[in-house]
């Protein structure tokens, strides 16, 4: 702002300055020219030209005397004549031609009169038939004479005064000149200073419309925020993220003791032991569709997009959900036919996974289908049930986190009710378009188009097998940290079951003093994320691998599911198990590490 | 039959006169001026009707196709009426082979005319002025004039010189 100030300050005196000199020079210039005018050389031109006529007069009379003594004719005899015309010619010329001039010298007035009253004084007598006779031609001569030393005076002047203006001139010029020059000067620094200061102003403006554009486009984001509730949900987040960890802990080592007990139970108490399990599965059920909230909330979900047959995939979901099907009395019908598209194999078996729980869940329908459909370049999967529906009121909240049709008791058996916004992100993220129509009481559908791929699909995908080999884990030493006591014990009796060979510490330093024991350093370290005095686990993990000089296939377990931790831990190259851990997910994890790994540690 | 020697004389009169005008048709050879000779070409022509020139009297140069214009001039007063033979027409006339002269004035002062376009500006030797014929104190009786007003690029200092007054002589180069 400043700058503009002084901006337009500089541009005012700037134009201030050019009139002033433009005004200035304008006015020297008009005197000169005035002056110029009245001085033309034509003036002193006419003074010579009258001055040379009036001798060319005098000789001619001189040539007259002469031939009129020698008594004779000659052709220059009438000379005179002519001459006194062209004097008179001459006289006329220089009265018009120095209107201002002779105002300023009075001489050359009078003497301009003076010839003209000679001139007429004498036009009788020179222009007579007779030619002029001698004493007339003597005191014409005479009369000639004092005019001509007259002009011959006012022309001296007139030169005089010529001389002196010349000089004042000179002085003009040189004056305007050096005005000229300094002039110049002041409009060069002038102009660029306002144009520097102009540049200045310009620039600022252009940060301070960055700045707004910045300012506005916070405010819109925090605006939209708010308006979406993301902001409330982020808190929410956290602080079920915080909460969960306190539930996972125990969880977690009541599933490894549910583990390791299974194999010691009598066969009467099976159907217990099996009801045990289904209650702790639903538990970590719903820690995990937490938890895979926090995952994608916090961008730790990658994508890798392949070919993918859709039509295998949802022959695998048909198998896997046909017992639960039965138990709902639900009948499925689903689309099984090869059909190659374009995804993340993963993620968009989640998303059909969370789709087809949902309407199992909830529908309440007799028929359950998929199907396929191919539309141009797409192909559109339709997951279709004829159950109660969304009233019309509720359909834009359906894929809102924590909301569910029908469950104002919160049976929590039948899930947080947050299937479909997992689906909805997941369909985000995989860029795949997802509709949802709906009638109530006569069912509902969600659709899926998935660019179609023309790629046959890799058959990479390694099926783990449950089947333990136990002459492999036996040589498989799995070192563990764990502060916990109880969880501790878990661990080692669980591990100990499926044949591994167990190191079982409290810290990193207890860990390496134990492991002397051991011929072989450990072919897994596993470690729990908070351990005591503040340590983390994979601060603990990294001193062993450091102590024993060796990389060893490190796995984290952790109760934190903030989002930011996952995606730390994650990009630290650890891999990272939740707590409560299944212990199906704990040996297969174990298994993946054993055989990625070849038994170079010997 | 006798033959009136009258009669014999104006026929040979008649026969000479009639040789001389067809030798003037095919040798450049003008008719001689009658009055007082006004002015006087010499120089690069083809024409004559003097040793090496042509000299013209008012009645000559009257007869001449005449163009007159008025103009305002520094040496007279007022917008005055010039009237004249067309420079161009006058040096066709004396069969001029250039375009390029001498002006000279009776009172000695003389200019160069060159690089003059005749052809488009209708400068004249005016004879009269506001109708009246001019006498030498009216710087005539003849005055190469150019018309300042109707060609405003002929108002400057190079024309203003080249406007001879009591012109006497013209000197094709």
């Amino acid at each position: 702002m400043n700058t503009a100030r002084t901006a337009t300050l500089l541009t005012v005196f700037f134009a201030f300055l050019c009139v002033l000199q433009v005004s200035l020079i304008a006015q020297t210039l008009d005197k000169t020219r005035s002056q110029l005018s009245s001085r033309s050389t034509g003036a002193i031109n006419s003074l010579t030209q009258i001055d040379r006529n009036l001798d060319q007069l005098m000789d001619s009379l001189v040539e007259h005397r002469l031939s009129l003594a020698n008594n004779r004719q000659s052709d220059t005899t009438g000379n005179y004549q002519t001459d006194f015309e062209v004097f008179w010619a001459s006289v006329t010329v220089f009265n018009l031609r120095t209107p201002g001039g002779t105002e300023r010298m009075p001489a050359a007035t009078a003497v301009l009169e003076e010839a003209m009253q000679f001139l007429e004084n004498n036009d009788e007598l020179v222009n007579s038939k007779d030619l002029l006779s001698e004493a007339d031609s003597e005191s014409l001569y005479a009369e000639t004479k004092l005019l001509s030393e007259k002009f011959h005076n006012v022309g001296h002047d007139y030169f005089l005064s010529l001389s002196v203006f010349s000089d004042e001139l000179k002085n003009r010029t040189k004056k305007l000149y050096r005005t000229f020059l300094i002039f110049s000067l002041l409009v060069v620094a002038c102009g660029s200073a306002s144009l520097y200061s102009l540049f200045e102003a310009n620039r600022k403006s252009i940060e301070l419309i960055e700045q707004s554009k910045t300012t506005q486009a916070r405010l819109t984001q925090v605006v939209d925020e708010l308006r979406s509730g993301k902001l409330e949900n982020k808190a929410k987040d956290s602080f079920l993220a915080a909460a969960s960890h306190d539930l996972r802990q125990p969880l977690h080592a009541l599933g490894l003791f549910l583990g390791a007990l299974e194999k010691h139970i009598q066969p009467t108490g099976h159907a217990i032991m099996e009801k045990a399990q289904q209650s702790s599965s639903a538990l970590n059920r719903l820690l995990s569709s937490l938890l895979d909230l926090s995952r994608l909330d916090a961008g730790a979900v990658k994508v890798s997009k392949r070919s993918v047959d859709i039509g295998k995939l949802i022959g695998t979901l048909e198998h896997e959900f046909q017992s639960t099907a039965r138990l709902r009395d639900m009948t499925l019908k689903f689309d099984t036919s090869e059909q190659l598209v374009f995804t993340d194999r993963i993620l968009i078996d989640r998303v059909l996974r969370n789709l087809i729980e949902n309407a199992l869940t909830h529908s309440r329908g007799k028929v359950l289908q998929v199907i396929c459909t191919v539309d141009d370049k797409m192909l559109v999967v339709s997951v279709e049930d004829d159950g109660i529906g969304v009233p019309s009121s509720q359909q834009e909240d359906i894929f809102s986190e924590y909301f569910q049709i029908g469950n104002p008791e919160r049976d929590r058996s039948k899930g947080l009710g947050i299937g479909l916004s997992i689906v909805k992100r997941l369909c985000d993220l995989l860029e795949i378009d997802l509709k949802f129509s709906s009638k109530s009481q006569s069912g509902t559908r969600f659709c899926l188009s998935i660019p179609r791929s023309t790629r046959p699909p890799r058959h990479s995908e390694v099926t783990v097998s449950n089947s333990s080999n136990e002459g492999k884990s036996q040589s498989v030493l799995i070192a563990v940290i764990e502060d916990e006591k109880g969880v501790r014990e878990g661990m080692e009796v669980m591990l100990d079951s499926y044949g591994y060979r167990t190191v079982i510490a409290d810290s990193a330093d207890h860990l390496l003093r134990q492991l002397k024991g051991f011929r072989t350093p450990p072919d897994i370290l596993m470690s729990d994320y908070r351990l005591r005095k503040g340590n983390t686990g994979d601060q603990a993990i990294e001193s062993v691998k450091k102590s024993l000089n060796l990389d060893i296939p490190s796995v984290i377990i952790t109760g934190d599911t903030s989002p930011n931790r996952v995606k730390e831990l994650t990009d630290g190259g650890y891999r990272l198990l939740h707590k409560p851990v299944e212990p199906d997910d704990l040996l297969r994890v174990i298994h993946k590490l054993t055989e990625a790994t070849p038994q170079t540690i010997a | 039959m006798r033959l009136k020697p009258g009669i014999a004389v104006a026929t040979y009169l008649t026969m000479l006169l009639a040789c001389l005008n067809w030798q003037s048709v095919h040798s450049g050879e003008l008719s001689k001026p009658s009055g007082k000779v006004l002015l006087t070409i010499t120089g690069n022509i083809e024409n004559t009707n003097a040793p090496a020139s042509v000299e013209l009297d008012i009645e000559m140069l009257e007869q001449l196709e005449n163009t007159s214009f008025v103009t305002r001039t520094p040496w007279t007063e007022g917008p005055t009426k010039f009237t004249g033979v067309r420079i161009n027409h006058l040096l066709e006339f004396v069969g001029a082979k250039s375009s390029h002269f001498r002006a000279n004035a009776i009172d000695k002062y003389w200019n160069d005319l060159t690089d003059m376009d005749f052809d488009k500006i209708p400068a004249i030797v005016a004879y009269k002025i506001n109708d009246k014929y001019m006498r030498v104190r009216d710087l005539g009786p003849l005055w190469l004039i150019f018309p300042f007003d109707d060609f405003p690029e002929t108002d400057n200092e190079k024309h203003k010189t080249a406007s001879v007054w009591q012109l006497i002589e013209i000197t094709v180069h």
